[in-house]
């Protein structure tokens, strides 16, 4: 039976030319980028042909761009040094904690490390968001005082695929002086990523989410921010990330970065499957809604919400049929953690009965109408099962 | 595989029961059911492996049992057990979050039932709602329709491949299972399998030998995995009332700091000194009085208890639920009743009735006015009256009590113990 692969937000298969170069970066290359012989040179050259590459996807110069091992590394990386950081400015006096903004949809490596820094005295302020799934920039600005140190606001959410407005948001950091960090992670190939324009200070991709090797992403730092690395122990990456690099992972960064170029100009085929695929969705199941649906999106995910029915067991009954999808986002999976993005847009209980679908550059008009369609069947299975126990 | 091996020759015997079936074999991670999902694998059946995650840890934290050595436990580690079992085995494996529902129909009401003074059984509710009640919703909305564990028990049809099936006990007496399998919902019966109920544990182990599994270090998934009674009190939960230690001749002997901690016959805990050994016979939750006696002081004649399940007499047409009760034998009849898990069997007369409405005084049931049950809150209508043969030492009221046909075969049905008025 063949499979259809539907939880491209969760990861995207590696493309071709990717597996080619890091094939190729592993056979080929060998010495340490930092080593002062030729071997070494060689790799060198590699690493920053990678960079200016990955540059040029996200509109930003060779020198702004860091590889990291992922997009949590990044973001962990981002948020600790900037709080450590304010603290070590602080000189004895402290009149309010310094606080960071942040948006209630963020990644949880963005959550789960500002709740860490509260040990730190760090305070997060989580800026609330509205039903359709997008951030307001009033209530961005409302939070920002003269004790935030830093803002994130991510591009796009992974669980809805709702486009935030950052461009917006980061005029109101810059007017108030505020560094705003971008996780722009689920962008590339899908909608355009250029950080320069949208005016973030720092931000973050990951290389797996359009088709490079895992393990390995970049953080953008605009030119003229100073950030203070985490980790300390070489001078790699401009000692914005020491250790020594993911050359192979790097190297197939750098080629999906040309299959994500060539899948933004096919993004609008996606959007009319996605489109499809919804109007068919509606149609076939009883009462089922799409999050965020009337905001701004990208255009290949689809949040479904389905009441009273876990989405966990939609997840695995379509599994047994042959379709990948989730349930929450992918590093909660199998948690049956309600998500917490859609708590914030005012689910309540029915977020644990939700699922994400979220298409591919290549996924199919066919694939989409076949998806659908076991979809309403599995819903009435579990429905019918459901009711049969309660009676 | 050695073909005559002990896997293959058990998995001829289930074959004509599953091969070409789907079955949703619930795994722990435990050598049983490790053992159990390979034997069906053997016999021909399609298997997925499902594994209930009673525990949010994203939410919570690891649970207090993850983190005690060698306790098993139902979070992360026991999903990841079961999963990499499956991963071997190559099957595929699901977890089902069943969070929620094992707080509000296990956990809780084990809890009150602790802070009542009563003895729970929190594994017969488990077994009942969860692992036979929401996996089996989960299987049936899969479309699969034969569900197995590796309980040390059996389904059988003692009236024959078209009469109704009961719950038998397993063959490895020192194993057998089936005392917490009495409150299955009766429906869920056709649809049961139990891979190792034929077998012994020595035999079950050497099939795990045959397919690798390392047999040795696992502790075994039946520990009771969240803590109650006195290991519980101690760590407060389900601690109830606190109050005096009296004698049966109402004198005060001292005072403890909680009824849940005790359990009837108990010897420890109490702290009080005597010339002979003292038990707790009894517990009143309301004055929080904690009753000791010496041995002869904790034999009962007979006990009371509401059912939550009856399955018929083998040998009679099956009762179905929803036909009430209709088939109930007539007047007192001959069985073998178990009143905990870790006691044998002995013979009674049973005594079953469909009481009107009454007001039970009992105690064991807080304040209710219609008999409802104190442990799990649900409405029953059938009453078993036990009559032992000879005295029966510290009857536990929130224990089960299951009666089993003559022959010690058939679990007939059960019902929590009540307290004595």
């Amino acid at each position: 039976m063949k499979r259809i692969y539907l939880d491209h937000n969760a990861t995207c298969p590696p493309s071709d030319k990717a597996i080619d170069a890091v094939g190729w970066a592993m056979e080929n290359l060998r010495g340490n980028p930092s080593a002062a012989h030729s071997e070494g040179m060689g790799a060198r050259k590699l690493i920053e042909g990678a960079r200016k590459k990955v540059a040029h996807m996200v509109g930003a110069f060779p020198r702004e761009i860091h590889f990291f091992s992922g997009g949590t590394e990044a973001n962990c990386s981002i948020l600790t040094s900037t709080a450590l950081a304010s603290l070590g400015n602080l000189s004895g006096k402290r009149q309010k904690s310094p606080s960071i903004v942040i948006s209630s949809i963020e990644h949880p490596s963005i959550v789960e490390t500002c709740e860490s820094l509260a040990r730190i005295g760090i305070e997060t302020i989580k800026v609330p968001c509205s039903p359709d799934g997008t951030i307001l920039p009033d209530a961005f600005a409302a939070a920002i005082g003269p004790s935030t140190i830093l803002a994130c606001l991510m591009l796009a959410n992974n669980e809805t695929g709702v486009v935030q407005p950052v461009a917006e948001v980061s005029r109101i950091c810059s007017d108030a002086n505020v560094l705003l960090h971008v996780d722009a992670v689920q962008g590339p190939g899908r909608i355009p990523v250029d950080f320069k324009a949208l005016g973030a200070s720092t931000g973050v991709i990951s290389a797996h989410k359009f088709g490079g090797p895992m393990g390995v992403g970049a953080l953008y730092v605009r030119t003229g921010v100073k950030i203070e690395p985490l980790m300390r122990g070489g001078s790699q990456e401009r000692g914005v990330r020491p250790g020594t690099e993911n050359l192979p992972g790097i190297w197939g960064m750098a080629a999906a970065c040309e299959n994500a170029v060539e899948a933004l100009s096919g993004a609008g085929f996606v959007k009319v499957h996605r489109d499809k695929m919804e109007e068919l969705l509606l149609e076939g199941v009883n009462g089922l809604r799409i999050n965020g649906r009337t905001a701004e999106r990208m255009p290949n995910t689809c949040s479904a919400t389905i009441p009273g029915i876990p989405g966990s067991d939609i997840v695995a009954a379509l599994d047994r049929d042959g379709f990948s999808i989730s349930a929450g986002s992918a590093c909660k999976a199998g948690s049956g953690r309600a998500s917490h993005v859609l708590e914030a847009m005012g689910l309540g209980e029915e977020a644990a009965c939700s699922v994400r679908i979220s298409l591919g550059p290549a996924t199919t008009l066919d694939e989409v109408e076949a998806f659908a369609r076991v979809f309403g069947r599995t819903v009435s299975r579990l429905t019918r099962a459901r009711e049969r126990a309660k009676s | 595989m050695n073909p005559g091996g002990a896997i293959s020759k058990a998995a001829a015997l289930l074959a004509p029961l599953v091969s070409g079936r789907t079955v949703l074999v619930a795994m722990s991670g435990g050598v049983d059911s490790t053992v159990a999902a390979a034997l069906l694998m053997k016999a021909g059946a399609d298997v997925i492996g499902g594994t209930l995650k009673f525990w949010d840890c994203d939410r919570d934290g690891p649970s207090a049992e993850a983190q005690s050595p060698g306790r098993s436990c139902c979070c992360l580690d026991g999903v990841t057990d079961a999963r990499n079992a499956c991963l071997d085995l190559g099957i595929p494996h699901y977890a089902v979050d069943v969070a929620g529902d094992f707080e509000s129909l296990v956990r809780g009401p084990a809890l009150a039932a602790s802070e009542a003074g009563l003895t729970p059984n929190p594994c017969v509710l488990c077994n009942r709602h969860l692992k036979f009640g929401s996996l089996a919703i989960f299987a049936e909305g899969l479309g699969i329709d034969l569900i197995a564990t590796g309980h040390y028990a059996r389904v059988e049809r003692p009236g024959g491949p078209d009469g109704p099936a009961f719950i038998a006990r397993g063959c490895d007496p020192a194993k057998d299972q089936s005392y917490f399998l009495f409150a299955l919902p009766p429906e869920v019966l056709d649809r049961l399998v139990f891979p190792l109920g034929t077998y012994e544990k020595p035999r079950v182990r050497a099939m795990a030998r045959e397919i690798g599994l390392d047999v040795s270090d696992k502790p075994e998934s039946q520990d009771l995995c969240f803590p109650i009674g006195r290991a519980g009190a101690l760590e407060g939960h389900g601690r109830g009332r606190a109050g005096r230690l009296v004698g049966v001749d109402g004198t005060v002997l001292g005072r403890h700091g909680g009824v849940g901690a005790f359990t009837i016959g108990q010897r420890r805990g109490h702290g009080v000194s005597h010339t002979e050994p003292l038990y707790v016979k009894s517990i009143d939750p309301r004055t929080g009085d904690v009753i000791l006696a010496t041995d002869a002081g904790l034999y009962s004649q007979g006990l009371r208890a509401p059912l939550l399940t009856w399955f018929g007499m083998p040998g009679s047409g099956r009762v179905s639920r929803s036909e009430g009760y209709s088939a109930l034998p007539d007047g007192p009849f001959r069985a073998m009743v178990q009143i905990r898990y870790r006691a044998r069997a002995v013979p009674a007369t049973v005594t079953l009735s469909t009481p009107p409405t009454e007001t039970n005084e009992s105690g064991g049931c807080p304040g209710e006015e219609t008999t409802t049950c104190a442990v799990t809150g649900e409405l029953r209508d059938m009453v078993a009256e036990v009559r032992f043969d000879d005295p029966q030492r510290a009857v536990t009221p929130g224990q089960a009590l299951v009666i089993y046909d003559r022959e010690n075969e058939f679990v007939l049905g059960g019902g929590w113990i009540e307290k004595e008025p």
